[in-house]
């Protein structure tokens, strides 16, 4: 007989989900015949970024999530400067660089010990209270010493992801939900005290990371070999690749690619579609973001979530920091929940010495040019009408794109071109 | 009036409640150090103002406030719970429907009847249960709260165990001693409340007034809200202090109706900061100055963000940025006009 399993809701992540799985004995073995993943929140801000200034939507646009809004404002002033045809200053893209690899690393961070960890350690004695009473407590569990000391681990985790979001604010202006993010750069300036303070903060955040985040992630891969073997998820692995090394964005500290399960191959936005058979939308499903819709239908039939289902040419690809570091050949040992984890951890290391090498000789915080712009405004086109930009980028948890079509008129007695936006669609990673 | 958990024990066992309700199960309901209760509701949230709580360090420091000030209830992205443990809270049995009236005529009576929403296993949630069991709470409400329809099954925000937004919001403001509407989304419906609102989205001064219902609220705007904002509040709540408000609903001391609490009356670029000359003023964007002719909203925004600025490094220091600072036009975040009224963001040239 068909059992489902519900569980509702899912706890310790962004958002509002729901997860019903459906178990039953087929050719006399148990196996999972049904599962369903409800995004359970709707608030349409493909639908609210319409007629707005085009130089709003990496405002409004991070405002989607609170645990990633450096990489919705990158995405958002990618796809805006290739509608526009601009390309920020050398500053301005790494200082954009530097905000959203602090935001990384913080959410990595708060990913293993705030959200993670909870599910391997029995905190039994140790936290006693709520938010961390009531829970599940199963007997393979970490317990007694190394309990004791991943929970103060935990607890060191807490400050150090609060001084990675100082170190991201120094030119975000605040974090999370960072200012200074626009189409043609970063309005803030490298002065010759902040990358100094970035340096500072940036020296003990990479000890937490290499004395006690990644030791963490391999010694719980060690204790529970098991998950080494499952959450093997669908084999295929995408990424949209992350962090510019050169203005044309040709070169990139994590590539872009896919690997289909035996290779790596390039990769072509054109094949991206969302279908939404299953959600609650009226809109056409399979639609390529550029030309997405989002109509909202509460009422629709078999539908069960408020998520679309991306699909790159028809087909279910994994994202995420094991994604990326896999196309990028960093990391190839596996694909499971330990994989995935471990994987995180190396990649937070290899950022944090992407902006600053060990001997503080190079890295981007070393390219950054005191005195020289960090930004210049673009000058929206007046031809094509409309423009359309895509902006692909890497939230943490994965590959996260902005689709914008921008409107080039001149308004009578005005010389300059103003833009307002048409239509704005956004894949992110969690869908 | 809350009832203390020793008190409740005493009472309970004085008047054999025990044969009622398991004993275990009202120790588990009324479990905990003591601390005051926090039930944390995320509607239509982006998270981001609880992030940013975990950023607080200059009033305390999270782990401070959860080990030492609260006892954090429900907060769906911190509790170690998921699925029914979360929303039922009590590994023994569940009381019934009967039992539960009981128990309330019996200890908890305010005059008010409650209603309880029985999932579908004809047991009573976590939600009604905190409801009627656990009195004195401090609701914080992070998101706006979409409109519902009754007769439609799908629903714009569900926060689990078959319970709406709207309908969790409308049970445990009811029995909570003091509402806390943290971030824009929660004060005046923020982002999602904008045009054209496409799930009904409100605020919760604007939800309670819907619902019929008079509750002490605290609004504590922001996107997100500044964690020295909340910090600051929650720490003069529990003492028990009285927090004067402004014309808003906003804690008055942190934000304000006078001319001389608008962020640019604070900012750096304030003519009465530049003595003898006149301040700097940005012509296009990226330029160091005052940035009021490129789409600044600081004379419309009233906000202390100027002076404590944002993401301290240590206790009792203010933070290293903001947004002008970071060259950025005020977005006025914490007006209930956000970002409708705020927006566009960038003017000029």
């Amino acid at each position: 007989m068909a059992t489902t399993f519900t569980i509702d809701p899912v706890t310790r992540i962004e958002g509002h989900l729901k997860i019903e799985v459906t178990v039953d004995t087929v050719d006399n073995q148990q196996q999972v015949v049904n599962a369903r993943s409800c995004g359970v929140m709707f608030r349409g801000f493909e639908k609210i970024l319409i007629n707005h200034d085009a130089f709003d939507a990496p405002i409004i646009s991070q405002r989607i999530c609170g645990v990633c809004p450096v990489s919705h404002a990158t995405a958002s002033c990618l796809s805006l400067e290739n509608a526009f045809g601009a390309t920020p200053p050398a500053n301005g893209r790494i200082l954009r660089n530097l905000i959203l690899g602090a935001n990384y690393i913080q959410s990595h961070i708060l990913h293993f010990y705030h959200l993670a960890a909870m599910d391997y350690i029995n905190t039994q004695g140790i936290l006693d209270m709520a938010p961390w009473t009531p829970r599940f407590i199963t007997p393979d569990m970490i317990s007694g010493s190394l309990a004791q000391t991943l929970v103060s681990h935990y607890v060191q985790a807490l400050a150090i992801r609060r001084k990675v979001h100082q170190m991201g604010a120094l030119f975000g202006g605040k974090l999370p939900h960072p200012a200074s993010f626009m189409p043609g750069g970063c309005l803030d300036v490298p002065s010759t005290e902040k990358p100094a303070a970035f340096r500072v903060l940036l020296d003990e955040i990479k000890q937490f990371i290499d004395t006690v985040f990644v030791p963490d992630t391999q010694a719980l891969k060690d204790l529970f070999p098991q998950y080494s073997e499952i959450g093997r998820g669908c084999g295929k692995l995408l990424a949209y690749g992350v962090f510019d090394l050169n203005d044309a964005g040709t070169s990139k500290l994590l590539a872009r690619g896919r690997y289909n399960g035996t290779s790596i191959e390039p990769l072509d936005p054109a094949v991206i579609a969302e279908d939404v058979k299953y959600s609650w939308f009226s809109s056409p499903s399979g639609l390529n973001p550029s030309v997405g819709e989002t109509e909202a239908d509460r009422y629709k039939e078999g539908a069960y979530s408020w998520t679309k289902a991306p699909r790159y040419n028809g087909q279910v690809y994994e994202l995420g920091p094991l994604a990326r570091m896999w196309v990028n050949g960093d990391y190839r040992n596996g694909i499971s929940v330990m994989d995935r984890l471990l994987a995180r951890a190396l990649e937070a290391q290899k950022i944090a010495y992407a902006m600053d090498s060990a001997d503080h000789t190079s890295g981007w915080l070393n390219e950054l040019s005191v005195g020289a712009p960090s930004y210049s405004k673009p000058t929206i086109p007046t031809v094509p009408n409309p423009l359309n930009g895509i902006g692909l980028t890497e939230a943490p948890r994965g590959a996260l794109g902005h689709w914008s079509t921008i409107s080039a008129y001149i308004p009578a007695g005005s010389t300059t071109a103003k833009g307002k936006i048409l239509r704005y669609q956004v894949i992110t990673p969690t869908s | 009036m809350r009832l203390s958990r020793r008190d409740f024990l005493k009472i309970a066992g004085a008047a054999g409640i025990t044969s009622v309700l398991p004993l275990d199960l009202i120790q588990k309901a009324m479990a905990g150090s003591g601390d005051p209760r926090v039930i944390w509701l995320q509607g239509q949230s982006c998270s981001g103002c609880s992030v940013s709580l975990l950023n607080s360090v200059k009033t305390t420091t999270i782990d401070d406030i959860l080990l030492n000030k609260i006892n954090l209830e429900y907060h769906s992205t911190l509790i170690a719970a998921a699925g029914d443990l979360a929303i039922k809270g009590a590994l023994g049995p569940h009381p019934n429907l009967t039992e539960l009236g009981a128990f309330e005529n019996q200890w908890l009576m305010e005059g008010t009847e409650l209603k309880f929403d029985l999932d579908k296993d004809g047991r009573v949630n976590l939600v009604d249960f905190n409801a009627l069991c656990r009195q004195g709470y401090i609701l914080v409400v992070e998101g706006s709260i979409p409109a519902e329809d009754a007769a439609c099954p799908v629903k714009f925000c569900d926060i689990g165990g078959h319970l709406s937004m709207e309908e969790a919001f409308s049970i445990l403001s009811q029995k909570a001693d003091k509402i806390i509407a943290l971030g824009t989304c929660a004060c005046y419906g923020g982002i999602p409340h904008a045009v054209p609102n496409p799930t009904g989205a409100k605020g919760v001064s604007d939800k309670l007034i819907e619902l019929g219902y008079s509750k002490p609220l605290i609004n504590i705007p922001g996107c997100p809200a500044h964690p020295d904002w909340f910090v600051l509040t929650l720490l003069k709540v529990l003492a028990g202090q009285t927090v004067t408000l402004d014309s808003k609903g906003r804690p008055a001391e942190l934000f304000g109706d006078s001319s001389s609490q608008k962020v640019h009356a604070k900012c750096l670029f304030h003519p009465s900061r530049w003595p003898g000359t006149e301040p700097p003023k940005a012509e296009t964007l990226g330029d160091y100055g005052c940035l009021e002719t490129l789409g600044c909203k600081g004379k419309n925004t009233w906000s202390n963000c100027p002076v404590l600025k944002w993401n301290s490094g240590s206790p009792g220091q203010n933070g290293v940025n903001w947004c002008v600072e970071a060259r950025t036009p005020c977005c006025g975040c914490v007006e209930p006009d956000f970002p409708d009224g705020k927006t566009p963001f960038i003017t000029g040239s």
